[in-house]
């Protein structure tokens, strides 16, 4: 067994013994087969079938773009506003 | 009229506290009895609920005189028990000419069944002038019409229709009748001497048939009518009552559906994902999908693209069952690269590369120590955020390739199903001398609205940031 090995050994116990059990598989109330499945099931279908007729007027995919970057750019806004909040409490 | 059934949990296990063993093991085994019982009830067929052949009653008495039995006829003058004829066994009831306008009727009261039947032997001598009705209930009956000697049934609007021609004069002909409960209502369908069954009778309500009743005219000479063998039985697990099938393995031994919803087949709100057993159905592909959905998905190919399993779970065949996917980590295997090749060295420079490759030896990992890591690494993709960004992730992606399709737009005016034309989009025009179709010029003038509109968005972000 090589130096590097050794190093890997300590690598890979800390991630399987001390990281990764810290990571759920599932969110509770929210487990992760109903999430991905109310995602990739119902409300794909839902959006697809509602919105594809006005895939004939409005340029959709621009506008979906622009609309996932607001939710992801708003999600980030108030993670960052949240973050800098405890910040502010920690420090006093 | 609504009827519920109240279901109370009660604490079972706490139930056999302070018990002897002996006692809680006695307990077991009569559960398990009766749990074998009721199993064989619904594999090996149905059991009558209840059956009457006349047999243990007193030959020459009067009907209504048995105790289970009512008649609106005062003594001398009801139904008697005879021995003439029977269907089966020695002993059947006849009828007695009452010298009355009225009809002639005899009940007995049974326990309400949700989902089962009735049935009835009847023996018509030639030449009766009278209906005969078989009635477990206002809404559920089926007579012989003397008018025009013809079987009818009563239907769902309450009104009388044929279900066959009678010429089966002094012979034994068998009455059937089976109701289901499907929602909150009860549906009901009729069958004449073991034939085909009519189309079940939905009037939307709900009924307790609860007892057993013949109808006859009284003008009719005495030994003119007979019937025997009554039985309430309940539903039988196949198809045309798998509604019977009170479990997945009985519901798809018999050919029929078993259905995963939040609903039962009636459309009544369960509150909780529960299984029911339909009749025989063919999902249309569009309901294929994940989760509950899994179980509209009839081959391997659309099941396992839903995230659903492809199995055969209960030995019932291969099925599509929902599955929770696990996302194998990305295993991709490190090549170490091989040591320098010394062999057709020699001297100063064979010196040199050994200590190399030993000096590499030291700090070069092992190929399996490398994959260990990988599939370490890849473990995080199936965990909590990684595994529900892919989730969306994937969700993006398949929105955004499919709103590449574009469909057109149904419309219905008075009565005419068609879709809103969009022929006017290829009309051209020239703009700064450039033929442009109106639809790029439309999608143009929208996108730019739509980017506008951003930007505002972008600057509130902005301006909320730094306020």
């Amino acid at each position: 067994m090589s130096v590097a090995d050794i190093i890997l050994s300590i690598v890979i116990w800390v991630f399987q013994k001390l990281i990764l059990p810290v990571f759920p598989y599932n969110l509770p109330g929210l487990s992760w087969s109903e999430f991905a499945g109310a995602l990739s099931g119902t409300l794909k279908h839902n959006l697809i079938y509602s919105f594809a007729g006005l895939g004939q007027l409005f340029n959709l995919k621009l506008l979906f773009i622009l609309l996932s970057s607001i939710i992801v750019g708003e999600v980030l806004f108030w993670l960052i506003r949240a973050g800098l909040y405890i910040a502010k409490l920690v420090r006093g | 009229m609504t009827q519920t059934t109240p279901f109370k949990k009660y604490p079972v296990r706490s139930g056999f506290k302070g018990l002897e063993p002996r006692v809680v093991m006695g307990l077991w085994i009569v559960l398990l009895i009766i749990g074998l019982f009721l199993f064989s009830n619904e594999v090996l067929g149905a059991i009558p609920l209840f059956e009457d052949d006349f047999e243990t009653y007193t030959t020459g008495e009067d009907l209504g005189a048995q105790t289970d039995w009512t008649c609106n006829h005062g003594a001398g003058y009801q139904p008697t028990i005879s021995e003439d004829r029977a269907y089966s066994g020695i002993k059947s009831v006849k009828n007695k000419y009452a010298d009355s306008v009225t009809e002639s009727f005899c009940y007995r009261g049974e326990e309400v069944i949700a989902t089962g039947g009735q049935q009835i032997w009847f023996y018509l001598a030639s030449g009766i002038s009278g209906n005969v009705t078989f009635y477990p209930h206002e809404y559920i009956q089926l007579r012989y019409n003397a008018t025009d000697d013809t079987i009818e049934y009563y239907d769902e609007n309450q009104a009388w229709q044929t279900l066959a021609i009678f010429d089966e004069w002094n012979e034994w002909v068998v009455f059937a009748t089976e109701w289901k409960l499907v929602g909150e209502n009860t549906e009901y369908r009729y069958s004449y001497n073991e034939g085909n069954w009519t189309d079940w009778q939905a009037p939307e309500v709900l009924l307790n048939p609860y007892r057993i009743k013949i109808y006859w005219k009284t003008k009719d000479p005495t030994g003119s009518i007979y019937f025997d063998t009554i039985e309430e039985l309940p539903a039988v697990c196949e198809i045309g009552t798998c509604y019977a099938c009170l479990w997945y393995g009985s519901c798809e031994e018999a050919g029929c559906f078993w259905w995963y919803s939040i609903y039962q087949p009636g459309g009544l709100w369960s509150g909780k994902t529960g299984g029911w057993c339909i009749e025989a159905y063919e999902p249309d592909p569009e309901e294929c999908g994940p989760l509950w959905k899994c179980q509209y998905c009839m081959t391997q190919e659309t099941c396992e693209a839903e995230y659903c399993e492809w199995a055969d779970r209960y030995g019932t065949g291969e099925k599509c069952y929902t599955q929770r996917p696990t996302i194998p980590p990305e295993q991709v295997a490190w090549e170490v690269p091989d040591l320098e090749e010394c062999g057709a060295l020699s001297g100063v420079e064979l010196w040199l590369c050994e200590i190399k490759n030993f000096g590499a030896g030291i700090f070069m990992p092992s190929q399996a120590k490398i994959n260990d890591l990988y599939y370490t690494i890849g473990a995080f993709k199936d965990r909590f955020p990684f595994s529900y960004a892919e989730a969306l992730n994937r969700f993006f992606t398949e929105i955004e390739t499919s709103l590449d399709e574009e469909k057109g737009i149904p419309i219905t005016i008075l009565g005419n199903e068609s879709e809103v034309s969009f022929a006017f989009w290829d009309k051209t025009t020239t703009i700064g001398g450039e033929e442009e179709t109106f639809k790029n010029i439309w999608f143009d003038f929208t996108s730019v609205i739509v980017i506008l509109g951003w930007f505002v968005w972008l600057i509130s972000l902005i301006k909320r940031f730094f306020k």
